[in-house]
């Protein structure tokens, strides 16, 4: 309206209507996308694992229809308050609604680790507690039912380029505070816009995704070895930065030289901004060249993997070495978690590599976790500048990027986040810690005595693992213990939970919701 | 379309916001890094944040590749020479806000046509014909001219003792039946309705009737509950700034026009310009002065100096005095609300009329709403119906039209008509149709329009 006084007052309580009623289509949106996995139901002729599914969709249509008939859209326009809202508890219910189809068919017991499993998939993690001991134990990956493995693995799609992001191209919604809700998912400092309406920016991050979903679903099928079932959850696996597999040895089990290349190439490409993908596919391909970001990520894992082959090739050649070093240094960084061996035997520099990598991440605007290249990279030029500035005290020196100067208030929000994520870290790597020491039997249910490194190295690397929303750890969470996660006690599930969603939207949206001032 | 929007001040942010709810691609080019900032959290665009008058910025912003550009700063110069630039990199239509009027006139020593500039739209000259539309409709608070001005669409409101007061709008059709006009929106206090035959009208509403010029004039005395309104001899001005001016230099060969400013430059150089204006120098607010000139025996007080606060006062000071009809310049949307409770028969916004006649040229063509009504969510929209669509041919009353719109004016080829039940809509027909923003989308549809956006 063109013309009208500027409202007052109201705008700065939240409109929890219009939350809900976001929240809920979110919901009957999600509910939709169960049917594909319905679909690999019916094919394979698992009747029972069918129903699970259909009943799941119809409780979150019911549930996310009544909220958005009983909030129907209100006519205000959401603002930053209402999108972090919308995101977190979106999130939050989302997970809920995605952890049905394990509970109710009874496939996973306990509603916990249902839950657990359904937030890994949504925020591309890729943690399980399914175990992969060959099927003694209840709950074997490969003892599920092929259309419950594939949900499995499609959460994993969704929330990989973010199903917030999803219903915003989808459903003409959110009219202008379609940015702030936008922001709210897309990770790295700024969320740029391609173009400059948001619809048209989410539906364009959206085409990319797919197209390059059907590339490498494509590329993996044409091997003999893969199905097309397994080639679409791994391209799940991959492009979301995810890293569920449908078989217990992860993408070891295929031992093809020529899937792991294309996993590793679909990885890094998943692991980059899409709006240098968008450049690339309009023919910029210098673009890419000219980014510091993508510049500094590809340093990051060309680094990692050159360390990597020169430690291992001792053990198994230099060819070997080369493929496991890149995989799983790809894998790691790009906060995938994939693996084909168990990387928690490799000498111990690797592997704190390794944990320093998790932290680095993908890149802004990309699928991947962690804290982003471009985020450390400003961390470390800015750092810089202040050295510069204590010898000319008086000199102007901005911190500059791709020939840029950038602004000291986006500076000030990449300080806050890092300081924010190093406190949750240590906050919740404090509170495993601590959930392990008040149930000492979870970790070796025989008994046994465990040394309190193999302890500390279990709930420090569990943490970094899901708060940067990796998988896999090391210790007792790493690919050298088959039962994965299913042994950790709930009250440490409940924590390693909070972090898979805090690492996925990036801090800022989750802390939001339990400041006291939000909800003033 | 693609539109880039250099400046993001009032008027920017105002065609942004616009244009943007109409699904166009809008860039803004904003210098002040804080309007920038909160313009990109309010609307759906894309902004940067530099100078628009420099070319790489224009060629960040893609100004070669968009469909209309549109040069709104505060500064002529900037305006000017930045879509000389986007006319050179490419853009096809550019329009400038340009306050010098040396650009405007008709006898500019260089045309827009010659710079390259589709248009230039001087916001002085926009309000003043806004401001002696007004003066020249006793009676009303806006006045919107419609096919091409055959037809107007006035607001005006109902006092205490109206004698529409209460009645409905079926009730009022057989009592004057032989007015022809259409009362398309009525504004009650927050609430826009687009009335029914079974609406009523209460005092204190605002409406909006469609009308031939001088039936608006008989329908606005008849609002007003009286037989006829005076016309107007004698206006002041308060404020000889260029829309002071630009208004006196309309009004001085129809009536007498005392000018007043308090600063003695001002008064000097209005008094050069205006041969048959009385200028005075003094304070608006120096009532003892305008008590002097005779406040009280004018018929129309138009308070148009920079400060809105002293506009909004001196015109309830006339009121006060008998003034009949004040017109004031308000530009800040908050004090809109104000206006009705002091009395101020209409105001007049530099910014809006400037918007208005921006958004103007940029639909022509482009079928779309033709104006905004001032505060309020409804809308005019231009339509031509497809050779094909369902409403042609068909009486009015017979139509399931969408709630929250009916049709204001029917233009034939020939003649303009303001429509009753009876009238049918042919093919060829342009229609203005009056509409709530919701209904919107329903009423495109009726006109099934084909390879029109």
């Amino acid at each position: 309206m063109v013309d009208r006084p500027p409202s007052t007052g109201k705008d700065f309580r939240m409109r929890f209507r219009l939350v809900l009623f976001l929240v809920g289509m979110l919901a009957v949106l999600f509910a939709l996308n169960m049917l594909p996995a319905v679909g690999w139901g019916l094919y394979y002729g698992e009747d029972a694992a069918v129903r699970s599914l259909l009943w799941s969709m119809a409780i979150s249509l019911a549930v996310g229809g009544a909220m958005a008939l009983l909030f129907r859209k209100p006519r205000t326009n959401a603002g930053p308050r209402e999108g972090f809202a919308v995101a977190g508890l979106g999130w939050i219910a989302l997970a809920g609604l995605g952890a049905l189809p394990f509970f109710l068919g009874g496939y996973i017991p306990s509603y916990v680790d249902c839950y657990f499993e359904a937030m890994s998939g949504l925020t591309t993690t890729g943690a399980s507690i399914l175990t992969s001991a060959g099927g003694e134990l209840p709950t074997d990956i490969e003892a599920l039912p092929k259309s419950i493995l594939f949900w499995r693995s499609y959460t994993h799609w969704l929330g990989g380029m973010g199903i917030i992001v999803l219903s915003l191209a989808l459903l003409p919604l959110l009219g202008v505070g379609g940015m702030q809700v936008y922001r709210a998912e897309v990770p790295g400092p700024t969320a740029d816009k391609l173009v400059p309406r948001v619809r048209q920016t989410t539906k364009l991050l959206w085409g990319i995704y797919v197209l390059l979903s059907a590339a490498q679903c494509l590329l993996l099928w044409l091997h003999p070895g893969v199905t097309l079932f397994d080639a679409m959850c791994h391209t799940f696996g991959t492009m979301a930065t995810g890293g569920f597999s449908t078989h217990s040895a992860s993408v070891g089990y295929f031992d093809s030289v020529y899937v792991d290349i294309v996993i590793i190439v679909f990885m890094l490409l998943a692991g980059a901004n899409f709006a240098l993908h968008y450049a690339g596919l309009h023919g910029r391909l210098r673009a890419y060249i000219r980014n510091g970001e993508f510049m500094t990520y590809l340093g990051f894992l060309a680094g990692g993997t050159l360390l990597a082959t020169v430690l291992l090739a001792g053990r198994t050649g230099p060819g070997e070495a080369l493929r496991q070093a890149a995989f799983h240094v790809v894998s790691i960084t790009t906060t995938t978690g994939y693996t084909t061996q168990n990387f928690d035997v490799w000498p111990i520099v690797i592997r704190l590599v390794l944990l320093v990598l998790m932290f680095v991440g993908g890149c802004a605007g990309s699928t991947g976790g962690g804290m982003k290249n471009i985020r450390i990279l400003l961390l470390i030029k800015h750092a810089g500048t202040e050295m510069r500035r204590m010898l000319h005290p008086q000199a102007v020196i901005p911190v500059r990027l791709d020939g840029k100067a950038v602004k000291d208030r986006i500076i000030q929000s990449v300080q806050a986040f890092a300081v924010l994520y190093v406190l949750v870290f240590v906050a919740a790597s404090v509170a495993m810690t601590c959930v392990l020491l008040v149930w000492p039997d979870a970790i070796d249910p025989a008994g046994a005595e465990v040394s309190s490194d193999t302890a500390m190295v279990t709930a420090v690397s569990s943490v970094a693992a899901t708060l940067n929303n990796i998988g896999p750890g090391l210790g007792h969470v790493g690919p050298g213990d088959v039962r994965a996660y299913s042994w950790v006690p709930p009250a440490g599930k409940v924590v390693l939970i909070l972090c898979m969603l805090i690492g996925r939207l990036e801090v800022f949206s989750v802390l939001l919701l339990f400041a006291p001032w939000f909800h003033r | 379309m693609k539109i880039v929007i250099n400046g993001g001040g009032g008027v920017g942010e105002t065609l942004a916001d616009i244009l943007s709810h109409e699904q166009h691609d809008i860039t803004v080019i904003e210098k002040n890094p804080r309007r920038a900032n909160a313009l990109e959290e309010r609307l759906d665009c894309r902004v940067l944040q530099d100078s628009g008058s420099s070319p790489l910025v224009l060629r960040e912003a893609n100004a070669g590749d968009c469909d209309i550009f549109l040069a709104v700063t505060d500064s002529d110069e900037v305006n000017l020479l930045s879509c000389l630039i986007a006319g050179r990199m490419g853009c096809p239509r550019s329009i400038a806000r340009v306050r010098n009027p040396a650009f405007s006139a008709a006898d500019s020593a260089v045309s827009a046509k010659e710079l390259g500039i589709e248009q230039i739209i001087n916001p002085d000259e926009e309000a003043a014909d806004e401001i002696v539309r007004l003066l020249r409709n006793p009676g009303t608070t806006q006045v919107i001219p419609l096919a091409g001005g055959a037809v107007l669409a006035a607001g005006m409101t109902v006092p205490r003792g109206s004698p529409l007061h209460g009645r409905t709008l079926q009730q009022l059709h057989q009592e004057y039946e032989d007015l022809r006009y259409r009362v398309v929106v009525i504004h009650r206090d927050d609430e826009e309705i687009i009335p029914s035959g079974r609406d009523h009208i209460e005092a204190g509403d605002e409406i909006f009737v469609v009308a031939q010029p001088p039936t608006i004039k008989r329908m606005a005395a008849l609002v007003g509950g009286r037989p006829h309104l005076e016309q107007f001899n004698r206006v002041m001005i308060l404020g000889a700034s260029d829309l002071g001016r630009r208004v006196a230099e309309i009004l001085e060969g129809e009536c007498s026009v005392t000018l007043v400013d308090p600063h003695g430059q001002d008064a000097e150089g209005a008094s050069e310009q205006l041969a048959d204006t009385l200028v005075i120098e003094g304070a608006g607010h120096d009532m003892d002065l305008l008590e002097r000139v005779g406040l009280e025996k004018m018929d129309a007080l138009v308070a148009v100096s920079d400060g809105e606060e002293m506009n909004l006062i001196s015109c309830l000071y006339a009121k006060r005095l008998g003034v009949p009809r004040t017109v004031a310049r308000i530009e800040r949307p908050f004090y809109r609300p104000l206006m009705r409770t002091v009395d101020v028969d209409a105001a007049v916004s530099a910014r809006q009329s400037t918007v208005n006649a921006i958004l103007k040229y940029v639909r022509l063509g482009d079928i779309k709403a033709v104006a905004r009504m001032r505060g309020i969510g409804a809308e005019a929209l231009d339509l031509a119906p497809a050779p094909s669509a369902k409403l042609l041919d068909t009486p009015l009353r017979d139509l399931h039209f969408p709630r929250g719109a009916l049709v204001g004016v029917v233009v034939r080829p020939n003649e303009v008509v303001v429509p009753d039940g009876d009238t049918q809509i042919h093919a060829g027909d342009h229609v203005v149709v009056f509409a709530l923003q919701d209904a919107v989308p329903k009423v495109e549809k009726l006109f099934a329009r084909r390879n029109h956006r």
